[in-house]
């Protein structure tokens, strides 16, 4: 693994460590913080400042280095955690994420002089920072209790014949990261070539595990050759090192993080550890044929052996036997985990489709051939279903990455707005596909501004009708059927409607003499260049409206749709597919072309009759739906497929939803199926089409185009040559 | 008596040559001192080049010593248990 690779996944780990940080925060701003809450943080900033400082990141180094010396007091006790000191720790938590926002190339290096210097008068100062509280005292109190916890058990230890009470240890252990007091731990070291590549040294991680309190109990020199065979690349050393019970698992386990694999650890219980004899029989050498054998083929050396006697030719490692211990992470452990390329993961996605389209054409070819195999066949598609949704789920990421942006731009708001607002996050572990992730964040940026901004009262407002002080954002995510739910609610004034409508007219997006139902007139919002902000603020109105939502939203083949009521808040519901490769799609027959519409965006189909459509003007037509008069795109006709002069077949309209001109009909000759179809892009595999979203390959092989309603409402109808060309 | 004096950092780029010194050295007969007094930084290759040596040393009978051992030497090699076998304990 390169150095990239690797600062790769500190970098990860680094949004992970972030993560888990800013959680415990809110936990403690919350009011359920608690001991564990503020070792997690401590861990995590102290994880950051060590991959840090691994990697040269100095600015960040520096920064979480001041973090975590008051996180460090707070943890010990010395410092209570009053609501001044979390305010601080929050800010400096915001600053830690800019930081490793600028390492990834994502805005500049944050001036950190200002929360730099309060973490440092923190630091120095006695007493608490701001009032103490009673929960303060309460978590002081807990941070206490963790020290207490540390101290008998080392006690304990010093009881047993052979332990030294090692202070210095002891010191480091208490300024470790980690103090769940577990069993004693024996570690099994054997680092493979790989460990040596690029600078890397196991003796560094050896050294650390010393500063925590542990120490090497054997050393395994047998395969170190004689100068003639020597290797400066190989790695010839063993290590057995034991850990006492004031150091954790996790711990040794975050030393060894960036390591991977290649330092061959495994950490045994201690008494349940084999003879470290029997890991001189472990492969030292990584490439070397590795044959199991019942008993070690040769009697391990003694260190001592080098020293003072002549040494027997170490173990040719051909020869050499495994061992079966337990590995690292054993039953109860942690779940393992690989990274893989993104790249690998879209091939196999891709391969999937394929093998859905085969398998569809498949069925089709030998029902019409009369091949009886409706068992194998039902099997098969059983069976590559499967593989789809385990494909899918391969791109699957929780929404939590998403969610964890929002208590900062709260944070923010709280403070440039004046308001006092409770957020509420559930379905963090909620999955959608990684693109939908990627995409989704700043519309949701959004919708949060905005309900912070536009939905929620003043703290005066709010007491006045009788509320909380603390208004409520809800950020909810939910999988429904084949979607993916997310919510946005607010517990606030509720959509002004007289308002709404009154802007609506001023703007002339609807008529003076509009008759609107409640929920139209809340979707009036989604207008562009609505806002109904009398002042444009610089939270929520940034020159993009929630109509700029509405369309990152549909983007994504989903929906978002508006539910208030007046004086009690609004919900804002995005819908999403679960993943942007495969579509639920309406085939319909126009002109003897088979055309694919995405069922998201359709409303419902209406069998016209003789009658229903209404010219008014030359190839105009409009259809009344129950009172309302919708314009008609005759698909055909619009798409320059089949006969258009051919108007006596019969009709079928299907109402679909636009951004551009809200409702509108399309005009199609029969629906003949519902399924799911895999997309297959224009761009890549052909060119950009207008009025075309992309294609998908039929059963029969034949390809079917994926209409793009929003382009025909806009008016970006293509030339019927293109079109024909691209079909 | 043959003196090689140890380099500042016993890393990758210096142990071969280092290897082969101490190599021709030994099969020399003579007794060998290995100064290891400017060693600032030495990890698993430097301190797997000295058990090597000492290997060598033994098998063919000659006379290795390590003098002057500087404390980040005497360091490493106490950290990763190998000091009593190359003599550098306290």
């Amino acid at each position: 693994m390169g150095h990239d690779e690797i600062q790769q996944i500190f970098l990860l780990e680094c949004d992970e460590g972030l993560d888990i940080a800013e959680r415990g925060l809110l936990a403690c701003k919350e009011g359920t913080g608690t001991e564990d809450h503020i070792n997690a943080i401590f861990r995590a900033v102290h994880s950051i400042k060590g991959g840090a400082g691994a990697f040269g990141f100095t600015a960040l180094q520096s920064f979480t280095h001041k973090f975590e010396t008051v996180l460090q007091q707070v943890r010990d006790g010395d410092k209570s955690l009053t609501p001044a000191l979390l305010k601080v720790l929050l800010k400096a938590f915001d600053t830690l994420a800019d930081h490793a926002s600028a390492i990834k190339g994502d805005g500049d290096t944050p001036d950190d002089s200002q929360i730099s210097a309060q973490l440092e008068e923190i630091a120095e100062s006695d007493g608490p920072f701001g009032e103490e509280t009673s929960d303060d005292a309460a978590v002081a109190e807990a941070a206490t209790e963790v020290e207490a916890d540390i101290l008998p058990e080392t006690a304990d230890a010093a009881d047993g014949d052979d332990f030294e009470i090692d202070f210095d240890g002891l010191l480091a252990a208490l300024d470790g990261p980690e103090e769940t007091a577990v069993g004693g731990l024996v570690l099994h070291l054997r680092p493979t070539a790989r460990a040596l590549e690029h600078g890397g040294d196991p003796t560094l991680l050896i050294r650390e595990l010393e500063r925590l309190g542990a120490r090497v109990r054997d050393v395994d020199v047998s395969n170190v050759p004689d100068l003639d065979s020597f290797a400066a690349e190989q790695s010839y050393l063993g290590w057995e090192i034991e850990a006492p019970a004031f150091i954790s698992r996790e711990s040794i386990e975050e030393i060894f993080e960036f390591a991977g694999d290649a330092c061959g650890l495994t950490i045994f219980t201690s008494g349940e550890e084999p003879k470290f004899g029997g890991m001189n029989a472990f492969p030292a050498v990584e490439h070397a044929p590795v044959e199991v054998a019942p008993k070690p083929v040769v009697t391990p050396v003694a260190a001592n052996d080098i020293q003072d006697a002549p040494l027997v030719e170490a173990a040719p490692v051909a020869q050499a036997a495994t061992t079966t211990a337990t590995p690292t992470s054993a039953a109860s452990g942690p779940v393992p985990t690989i990274r893989v390329d993104l790249d690998r993961l879209d091939r196999l996605v891709d391969t999937v489709g394929e093998l859905v389209i085969t398998q569809s054409m498949l069925a089709q070819r030998l029902s019409g051939a009369g091949v009886a195999a409706e068992d194998e066949l039902s099997q098969l598609e059983y069976l590559t279903r499967e593989l789809q949704d385990c494909a899918m789920a391969l791109r699957a990421q929780p929404i939590r990455s998403v969610f964890s942006r929002v208590p900062r731009i709260v944070r923010e708001l709280e403070a440039e707005t004046g308001k006092r607002v409770t957020l509420k996050v559930e379905g963090e572990a909620t999955e959608l596909d990684k693109t939908v992730i990627e995409r989704i964040g700043e519309p949701l940026t959004h919708l949060i501004r905005n309900a912070i901004d536009h939905g929620l009262e003043s703290v005066e407002d709010r007491l006045a009708a009788g509320k909380n002080a603390d208004g409520i954002v809800r950020l909810t995510a939910e999988q429904r059927g084949g979607h993916i739910l997310i919510c946005v609610s607010d517990d606030g004034r509720g959509i002004d409607r007289e308002r709404v409508l009154k802007k609506a007219i001023e703007r002339k997006v609807i008529s003076a003499d509009a008759r609107l139902a409640d929920e139209e007139i809340d979707n009036l919002i989604f207008a562009p260049g609505f806002s109904t902000a009398e002042q444009v603020s610089n939270i929520s109105g940034r020159g993009v409206g929630m109509d700029v939502v509405k369309q990152a939203i549909q983007a994504l083949g989903g929906r978002v749709t508006i539910s208030s009521t007046p004086g009690s808040g609004t919900t804002f519901s995005l819908s999403l597919p679960l993943t942007l490769a495969i579509a639920d799609g309406m085939v319909v027959h126009v002109g003897g072309e088979t055309l694919i519409l995405p069922l998201t965006s359709v409303v419902e189909s209406l069998q016209a009759r003789p009658g229903d459509l209404m010219s008014i003007a030359p190839g105009r037509n409009v259809v009344n739906v129950r009172g309302s008069f919708l314009p008609v795109l005759p698909l055909a006709k619009t798409l320059g497929i089949g006969n258009p002069e051919d108007d006596n077949s019969q009709k079928v309209l299907i109402v679909v939803e636009t951004e551009a001109r809200g409702q509108i009909v399309l005009e199609v000759g029969a629906i003949h199926d519902q399924r799911q179809v895999v997309i297959k892009s224009l761009e890549t595999n052909f060119r950009p089409v207008p009025g075309v979203a992309g294609a998908t390959i039929l059963g029969d092989g034949r390809i079917a185009l994926i209409v793009d309603f929003e382009a025909l409402a806009s008016g970006v109808v293509p030339p019927p040559a293109k079109l024909a060309e691209a079909a | 008596m043959t003196t090689i004096k140890l380099p500042a950092s016993i890393d990758r780029r210096a142990v071969p040559g280092l290897a082969t010194e101490i190599s021709d050295a030994l099969s020399k007969g003579a007794t060998l001192t290995l100064d290891g007094s400017a060693v600032q930084q030495v990890g698993q290759i430097g301190l797997q080049l000295l058990l090597s040596a000492r290997k060598s040393a033994t098998q063919s009978e000659a006379r290795l010593e390590l003098a002057g051992a500087s404390e980040a030497l005497r360091a490493s090699a106490r950290t990763c248990g190998v000091a009593h076998i190359l003599k550098v304990e306290d």
